[in-house]
């Protein structure tokens, strides 16, 4: 009953536009309707389809559904939109910001076959980017978003910028005007690539679809891999249309057809015996934690190494959460606008053991004054960070994890109480007489009131990233490609 | 800053902050992707009056894709890290640090978004709590004092023992 009813409804509205042509159909149909509703009285509801049941509606009706079915054939072939869609849903991706334009939607147009991804629509492709980001942040796994040629790309640059300077990896996906018309000065045609260069960690232009497979497996690898960047793909608008058989590669195949990008992740066991010797020596060390710690995800080596060698912990403004701030060994928020007793921590110590951080002009100020009496261990997976902003004494490249795994054991138990001491016990003190100030600016909301919100939200029940996280399937690995 | 600096988080990957490029505009649209990343725990997104007038066409988006963040605006009429700096630094000269907002409740209402105003201190919980209960997207707008600098303060170019702290200034 309810399928016949939906099929005349249906019908009705093809039948209708056709019927004011002539006069003498709609007479027809008129009457043919009043017919069929004295037929049909008692139903639950009756037809507005002139000439419902006649073998001109039922032609009607044959007609409107073969248009629609050459509109979206059941069956079609493989093109390069599609590989990008099952690249995506290989790399474990469930959710995908976006916005649509002229070149990006032959990837829209298929979109809708691949229930397993959720396309967000922003509203300015700027939102999209940093969405992926936020995503990639919380989760750990690679954010993806989707612009269009011209301005969807440059819209979405800021939003790749924000991803490199903080070691973010997302993947952002762009259209580009077919490939014959590439430097024509097409209509939204604008050189991204040319623009994303310096912003990424590695971009690709692709032009034919069958290097998509190879590309998106490469892409998502190198986004995560070693120290995590955004990376993007420009993909013209032909290359998304073409049709393509070609396979998508296995991790073995992408990492062999990459020799020239394989990060350490294991410190050198010579560095790390330097390292154990200068913390043996160390009077006044202060632990630097970095975002570094949060993408390798060593907070739990962190506290155990802290814990072991009594040493303080200070975080870095992206290093929040390294370490629980209830922690007795936890510091504070260093740098610019740091906490005072931290800063002074640094100024005096004699060792700063850097974990995943990179000494922005932020957090040293002026270098020439920046803990003067300090020698320095810099661990860090990027080789490049390394004496780029300040000189060190023992480097360690390597995934922070791992080092720490492997330093723990060769350091000395600290004595507790010995080291800093006296700040530790300054360090609440200092903390609560600056609220105690924000709370007092004349009567008027301040800041130090909002802090509230944190109060009642630090009563939940504290959970383990790691247990929650979605086990990622297929390729994709977890950060770093560690267990 | 005042966030990272008084909040006091527990938790890995509980606080992103577009630290290393300084993104104005950042903070709504991540926590969008964080929340869809994470629906097992409650995202906010805490911004500035300015920031959050940068990108605040993405309130079409959560009510959209029913995203549940919540906002709360930290509005003190000012871009006030540049107030602060032109305060300390260029002795007063308070050019373009003046800054219009539209009236947010009207706003959010505007996108069918629920929102609740606080501007004294004992309005702030209720008005927090008001936005947890709310099942989807909400706004709070915290009118705060318009002259609340970020302490202490290393200017740029001096070092780590030249912080600047000035806690008792006259409000306004």
């Amino acid at each position: 009953m309810t399928k016949t009813t939906e099929t005349t409804t249906t019908a009705g509205s093809a039948a209708g536009r056709a019927s004011p042509s002539t006069d003498g159909d709609s007479g027809r149909a008129a009457g043919d309707r009043s017919e069929r509703a004295t037929a049909a009285a008692g139903q639950v509801r009756r037809s507005h389809v002139p000439g419902d049941g006649t073998a001109h509606a039922a032609a009607v009706e044959r007609a409107r559904r073969e248009m629609l079915s050459e509109a979206r054939p059941r069956r079609r072939t493989r093109i390069g939109a599609d590989v990008v869609c099952e690249a995506l849903i290989r790399q474990g991706v469930d959710v995908l910001f976006g916005y649509p334009g002229g070149v990006i939607l032959p990837i829209y147009d298929v979109l809708g076959d691949y229930p397993e991804l959720r396309h967000v629509l922003v509203r300015h492709e700027q939102g999209a980017a940093h969405a992926a980001d936020g995503y990639a942040r919380a989760t750990g796994r690679v954010g993806v978003c989707l612009g269009t040629s011209g301005p969807g790309a440059t819209n979405l640059v800021t939003g790749i910028a924000t991803a490199l300077l903080d070691s973010v990896p997302i993947v952002a996906i762009t259209g580009n005007v077919p490939a014959a018309l590439i430097g024509k000065d097409a209509f939204q045609e604008i050189d991204i690539t040319g623009i994303t260069l310096p912003m990424t960690k590695h971009n690709y232009l692709v032009r034919n679809a069958d290097d998509l497979p190879r590309v998106f497996a490469e892409a998502f690898y190198i986004a995560r891999t070693g120290r995590p960047g955004p990376v993007h793909i420009d993909i013209t608008k032909d290359a998304l249309q073409q049709e393509t058989s070609a396979p998508h590669p296995s991790e073995e195949e992408v990492i062999a057809g990459l020799p020239g990008f394989r990060p350490t992740f294991d410190g050198h066991p010579r560095q790390l015996r330097l390292a154990a010797a200068e913390i043996a020596r160390a009077r006044r060390p202060v632990i630097l934690a970095g975002h570094g710690i949060l993408i390798a995800n060593a907070s739990a080596e962190l506290v155990e190494f802290a814990e072991k060698t009594q040493i303080p912990v200070a975080h870095t403004l992206l290093g929040v959460g390294a370490i629980d701030e209830r922690h007795p060994l936890s510091y504070g928020y260093m740098g610019m606008h740091g906490w005072k007793h931290v800063n002074r921590a640094i100024q005096s110590a004699d060792l700063l053991i850097a974990l995943g951080m990179r000494f922005d002009d932020r957090v040293t100020g002026n270098v020439r004054t920046y803990a003067p009496h300090a020698r320095i261990i810099h661990v860090d997976i990027d080789p490049s960070e390394i004496g780029k902003n300040v000189a060190v004494e023992v480097p360690i490249v390597g995934d922070v994890k791992r080092v720490l795994r492997a330093l723990i054991p060769l350091v000395e138990p600290g004595d507790p109480g010995r080291v800093l001491r006296r700040t530790r016990r300054v360090a609440p003190r200092i903390r609560e007489r600056e609220l105690a100030r924000l709370g007092g600016m004349a009567g008027r909301l301040s800041v130090g009131r909002l802090r509230r919100l944190a109060d009642r939200r630090a009563d939940e029940p504290r959970g383990d990233l790691r247990r929650r996280r979605r086990p990622a399937p297929d390729v994709a690995g977890p950060l770093h490609g560690l267990p | 800053m005042w966030l990272a600096r008084y909040t006091g988080f527990r938790e890995p990957n509980s606080h992103l902050s577009s630290g290393g490029l300084g993104t104005m505009g950042f903070s709504v649209p991540a926590a969008m992707g964080a929340a869809l990343g994470r629906p097992d725990k409650e995202v906010w997104a805490v911004c500035g009056d300015g920031g959050f007038q940068m990108t605040m066409q993405e309130l079409a988006t959560l009510v959209q894709d029913h995203i549940p963040v919540k906002i709360g605006i930290m509005d003190n009429k000012k871009l006030g890290m540049i107030r602060q700096w032109q305060e300390i630094i260029y002795a007063g000269n308070y050019h373009s640090a003046n800054l219009l907002g539209p009236n947010y409740l009207k706003l959010a209402e505007a996108y069918g978004i629920p929102a609740f105003k606080a501007s004294k201190p004992e309005e702030v919980d209720p008005a927090i709590r008001a936005a947890q209960a709310v099942d989807g997207p909400a706004l709070v707008w915290f009118e705060i004092a318009e002259t609340q600098n970020v302490y202490p303060m290393m200017p740029a170019g001096k070092g780590l023992s030249d912080l600047i702290e000035r806690w008792n200034e006259p409000e306004e």
